[in-house]
């Protein structure tokens, strides 16, 4: 490496200081951007993950052979026979957490005077307390038992108007398709942070369930938390055995099966935040390429003189190189240290969300917390530098062909 | 003032009377209540009456439909139907013009729905709502009682019989079904339909009986949502011909489009 080079590069730089300051805040934006967004898109899916596994889908979920090709229309014939021989058939797996059995099915509510669409969930409460996250802020006297009783979500009661002891009727069919309805008390209400679910998905005693849809003892899925995601793959060969062993007509499933909706949208979001920020990109390389064109263009006499005095032109192309590395690092640095406090509130404090944002938000996820590490620095400055680079070209093989006789006939200012 | 307190009391006594009336629980008729004088064969010659009496073997027909839903606008449709033997039944929208064109087949309890624009029919599920309409489309989809059903006579009210019809298997859609039957023309007026738990779920209400193709029918229907108050869907018959067959390519799902 040639540190003259590098130095003559750099004073290059110090003497135009506007165009330098220019070209350096263009690349502080561009990093400050990288880091802040960065930090943003995986905070939200990082939340958006862990509340989905925790809320709905767990790490895994144990169904029917069959019950996926119909999984839409909720079939409560393609059922787990024995859910709580399952269950003890796998708790000695290592990481098991807890598991549950359900019963989904699509429904109505009504109150009487009005009626909605509705999932009707049978839990069994205490193994659902200890496998999901959904009644972590319930209160304990709202704790289904084995009594003719349901929990709505806390929209849900907005919208129907109903408080707690308030009488409903649930409707929906046996697993024989013979239509059911039942008065059912409303023992409380729940909230989790996620207006779709507290819509939609309404909570009844397995128990209860069980007569309902006339299950004779069955469940239509099994949810399985483990003690961290990282072991997903381990613990599904170990059930996976299990049932190979024992329950050929079961399979399971992992999170990243059960919420394909939300990976999809996860991906289509890096993707279009990805082309967003390869347009800032394609601007700083475009600014930087224009800058040191001019440059270029202004240092011909200077180039010609350099190269008379026994620059080579490799050297030449290196100098102009180094200006392009130079200007993104200082920018790229700059940006870095720039991005600190706001990456600093943005991962304590997060962003609070107006109340009908949330509510539209297909993912559950109770605030915008960002997400950083060191890594997004390191890798930000490497993009910034590779920009730099390619930005650098080919002003650079333009300042290396320049002729030194032709040059030098412009004269040195 | 003792006649003012008196007559305070009666209004009070007429109020919470006519209150208890009307939250009057609708109870399912117990089938071991049958009435000796009327024989099981009666009232499975009266429900296949009753069967007879709603539509021909095969036959098209023009029916409206006009569902009512507090706080929303009605939904009306005009369709023509186009059924064969209980099991294949074609509907086609004629009315209004934006979901002209739309087609609804009934073969062997799968329903279909073809939409213009979308290349392939939607398969729909037996328990959704018919159009909105507080019809089921197990409700559309099985027009006839007799196969599913065992029938016996609850009740009697002058010339109106009390058939109550309770589900043959677990499969069947209602629990039971509460019909009150005219005794001579053997035409319905109305009905409840449970669900397992014998809670009423729905109530039909026939009207506007005329000769139509060579028997007595209910022109009118009218459908009442028990779930959603004061929720109903009017069907009326506005066209019915008995037909002597209908090619079978009509209800081949493959060909809705053409």
């Amino acid at each position: 490496m040639n540190f003259k080079i590098i130095k003559i590069a750099f004073n290059n730089l110090v003497k135009h200081k506007g165009r330098t300051i220019f070209n350096i805040f263009t690349f502080a934006t561009s990093a400050l951007a990288l880091i802040v967004l960065l930090g943003m898109l995986k905070g939200m899916y990082n939340e958006a993950f862990e509340r989905t596994i925790a809320l709905d889908t767990g790490h895994f979920k144990i169904y029917h052979k069959d019950y996926i090709s119909e999984k839409d229309k909720m079939p409560l014939d393609k059922n787990i026979k024995d859910p709580y021989e399952v269950i003890r058939a796998i708790e000695n797996i290592p990481h098991f957490v807890s598991a549950a059995p359900r019963i989904v099915k699509n429904g109505i509510l009504s109150n009487s005077k009005n009626k909605t669409n509705v999932i009707i969930t049978g839990i069994d409460m205490d193994l659902e307390l200890k496998t999901t996250d959904l009644f972590k802020k319930l209160k304990w006297e709202y704790y289904l038992n084995n009594g003719v009783e349901i929990l709505i979500g806390q929209r849900l009661s907005e919208l129907m108007n109903n408080k707690p002891g308030d009488s409903l009727l649930i409707y929906s069919q046996t697993q024989y398709k013979a239509n059911n309805l039942m008065d059912v008390t409303l023992k409380g209400i729940y909230l989790i942070g996620f207006a779709v679910m507290e819509k939609m998905v309404v909570y009844i005693p397995f128990n209860f369930a069980q007569d309902f849809f006339d299950m004779h003892g069955s469940a239509t899925e099994i949810i399985i938390r483990i003690d961290d995601k990282r072991f997903v793959p381990f613990v599904k060969k170990q059930i996976e055995k299990i049932l190979k062993e024992k329950y050929q007509e079961l399979i399971v499933r992992d999170w990243t099966q059960e919420a394909e909706g939300l990976i999809a949208g996860a991906q289509a979001d890096f993707i279009s935040y990805g082309v967003l920020f390869a347009i800032l990109l394609f601007l700083s390389i475009s600014i930087i390429m224009n800058t040191l064109t001019i440059t270029v263009f202004e240092r011909t006499a200077e180039i010609g003189t350099l190269r008379a005095i026994g620059l080579t032109k490799g050297q030449i192309r290196w100098m102009f190189l180094w200006e392009g590395i130079l200007l993104s690092l200082g920018g790229a640095i700059i940006g870095g240290i720039l991005v600190l406090p706001i990456v600093a509130y943005l991962n304590i404090h997060g962003m609070t969300m107006p109340q009908e944002i949330m509510d539209k938000m297909p993912f559950p996820f109770e605030s915008l917390k960002s997400k950083n590490y060191i890594t997004d620095w390191f890798l930000t400055y490497l993009i910034c530098i590779i920009t730099g680079i390619i930005g650098a070209i080919l002003p650079a093989n333009r300042a290396a062909g320049t002729n030194v006789v032709d040059a030098l006939k412009k004269g040195v200012r | 003032m003792k006649k003012i307190l008196l007559s305070l009391c009666l209004i009070i006594f007429f109020f919470i009377f006519l209150k208890a009336q009307g939250k009057e629980k609708i109870q399912p008729t117990h089938a071991s209540n049958a009435l000796t004088k009327y024989s099981r064969e009666f009232a499975i010659s009266l429900l296949k009456g009753v069967d007879d009496s709603m539509y021909p073997e095969i036959f098209q027909a023009k029916m409206l439909m006009e569902t009512i839903r507090k706080g929303r606008q009605p939904i009306k449709f005009i369709y023509e139907v186009y059924s064969k033997g209980g099991t294949k039944a074609l509907m086609e929208i004629v009315f209004p013009a934006r979901d002209k064109g739309k087609k609804i087949l009934l073969t062997n309890n799968n329903l279909w729905m073809y939409i213009p624009d979308v290349s392939r029919p939607i398969r729909l599920s037996r328990n959704q709502s018919f159009m909105g309409s507080t019809f089921s489309n197990e409700d559309i989809a099985d027009s006839t009682w007799e196969d599913d059903y065992d029938p016996s006579i609850t009740d009697e009210k002058k010339d109106m019989l009390l058939l109550t019809l309770k589900a043959k298997r677990k499969d069947v859609a209602y629990k039971q079904i509460d019909i009150w039957v005219n005794k001579e023309t053997k035409v319905p007026t109305e009905g409840i339909y449970f669900g397992l738990s014998s809670k009423p779920i729905k109530k039909v209400y026939f009207s506007n009986v005329k000769e139509i193709a060579g028997l007595l029918r209910p022109l009118n229907m009218k459908m009442v949502d028990l779930l959603e108050e004061g929720a109903y869907t009017d069907v009326k018959l506005l066209e019915l011909k008995e037909l002597q067959s209908i090619p079978d390519y009509k209800f081949d799902a493959t060909q809705l489009g053409r």
